[in-house]
């Protein structure tokens, strides 16, 4: 299962900081490989497919939570 | 020179209590990793002597150090850390011994990981990594990790 998390990249990422949202790349790669692309050694997520599987996964679940079904 | 391909997993979780003499190190005094591009590693014992050599893919070079009732952590030993950030599996390239008293040994050990892996922390490190909780809503993965989270419940 996917662990949201929050985290700050260190300061040669991300001099700033910032406090964000988000998954562990390597926890993603494990569920979705195909979702994670290694380059120059960091991993990457890519965002746009994820969202993908989390949309079709909201849609999964207002279905089964609201009984809504396709006619 | 002895080769050995990462050696025997032993699931040692540093900075933790009561794994006892040989379990690796009790108190964590000190943590860093950062980023090489070595594919060989060299192994040093305790006296700083080459001793053996990992041929790997090796990204990540880390340095812990910490007291312990002992240290049967061997050269190539293979570990997991709980960091919580990818570089979960590492080996041991180098083990020194400074300092002792009675009860404790000062340890400094060396580590490579085998994936790829960015990051420079202290021993408050693990602590960058938490659940999800306060982080802004203000980018698409952040977004998604609110969405996943609220899913969840």
């Amino acid at each position: 299962m996917l662990k949201p998390v929050q985290f700050r990249y260190n300061e040669n990422f991300d001099p700033d900081c910032v406090l964000r949202g988000g998954f562990v790349a390597q926890e993603i790669r494990e569920i979705f490989p195909e979702l994670v692309q290694e380059i120059d050694g960091f991993l990457r997520v890519k965002t746009t497919e994820l969202s993908g599987y989390v949309t079709r996964a909201l849609d999964e679940h207002k279905k089964q939570k609201y009984g809504i079904r396709k006619r | 020179m002895t080769i050995e391909k990462y050696g025997q997993a032993n699931d040692i979780d540093f900075g933790t209590d009561g794994k006892g003499a040989g379990a690796g190190l009790t108190i964590v005094t000190s943590y860093s990793v950062e980023n090489t591009y070595a594919t060989e590693i060299f192994l040093k014992d305790s006296t700083g002597a080459t001793t053996g050599l990992i041929q790997g893919d090796a990204r990540t070079t880390g340095t812990i150090t910490g007291y312990g009732s002992g240290s049967s952590v061997t050269l190539g030993t293979e570990f997991n850390n709980d960091l919580g950030v990818g570089d979960a599996s590492c080996a041991v390239s180098s083990v020194r011994a400074s300092g002792s008293n009675e009860d404790f040994t000062n340890y400094e050990l060396s580590f490579n990981a085998f994936a790829g892996v960015s990051t420079t922390c202290d021993k408050n490190a693990k602590h960058d990594i938490e659940p999800l909780r306060n982080a802004p809503r203000n980018d698409e993965m952040s977004e998604l990790a609110y969405l996943v989270s609220e899913l969840q419940r």
